[in-house]
């Protein structure tokens, strides 16, 4: 049976927006991106820099505008302690993190930080993510029984 | 573990932000599907989309945007999204 002949149809797109890192906490990071994200957007960051490489599961929690600059949105997201889904992370081979013993080396306990990528690969394939966003701004599709997106994160 | 009772650093990088919208499918065929986002899409852009369906069904698309029309849904401003179905991704084993 083909899958748009399937009864009760929904779905969900997986976005990908490019960005620029200026910070980076154990809690979150902020990013300059040129697309406008919505507040409380949940979704997933994978950050590539000289000295750290990690994917996280986020949700925007504020927004700044800068008028008449290159990246006009410097958006701030909170990690959320979630594993990220193995259908939507399936086709990444897993992140190298040898180079991340400098990082650690400045961060100190932040290091946890990345070494939970290893856990989440690793544990990717047997459990879900159980958290739920509070902010409702990928659920458009609420009237049709619960979003598409929590599917993804189970 | 609360991550956020860390210290703290600075670095910089470059840094992929994947967002999770749901859409409701408006009409699907093997080539193309129809949706109302919340959100415009350019033309050409390229996503990955899941699909799901009662009785536990689900499949991962790639899909193209051809085209996009705003429209008010509900009072709301709403995107009539045109997309091509590019291929289907096998799915990963849970």
């Amino acid at each position: 049976m083909s899958w748009w002949t399937w009864p009760g149809l929904r779905g969900a797109v997986l976005e990908e927006i490019p960005g620029r890192l200026v910070d980076i906490s154990a809690g979150g990071c902020s990013v300059e991106t040129t697309t406008r994200l919505g507040l409380g957007t949940f979704g997933f960051v994978e950050i590539e820099g000289p000295d750290a490489s990690l994917a996280e599961v986020a949700r925007v929690c504020s927004i700044t505008e800068r008028a008449g600059a290159t990246a006009p949105f410097l958006v701030r997201l909170e990690f959320l302690p979630i594993a990220l889904p193995v259908q939507v992370n399936g086709d990444r081979a897993p992140r190298v993190v040898a180079p991340l013993a400098a990082a650690g080396e400045k961060t100190g306990s932040s290091l946890t930080l990345v070494r939970r990528r290893e856990q989440v690969v690793e544990a990717a394939g047997e459990q879900g993510a159980q958290n739920s966003p509070k902010d409702g701004a990928y659920s458009s599709s609420a009237a049709q029984g619960h979003p598409l997106a929590d599917d993804l994160k189970k | 573990m609360d991550r956020r009772r860390h210290g703290r650093y600075v670095s910089e990088g470059q840094v992929q932000v994947q967002v999770l919208r749901d859409v409701d499918i408006v009409r699907a065929s093997a080539r193309e599907i129809t949706v109302i986002s919340r959100s415009r899409a350019a033309a050409g852009s390229e996503m990955r989309m899941r699909v799901s369906a009662t009785g536990g069904h689900h499949a991962t698309l790639r899909v193209r945007t051809t085209g996009s029309q705003p429209q008010l849904v509900g009072g709301q401003l709403r995107y009539r999204l045109w997309m091509q179905v590019l291929t289907q991704e096998p799915e990963m084993a849970q």
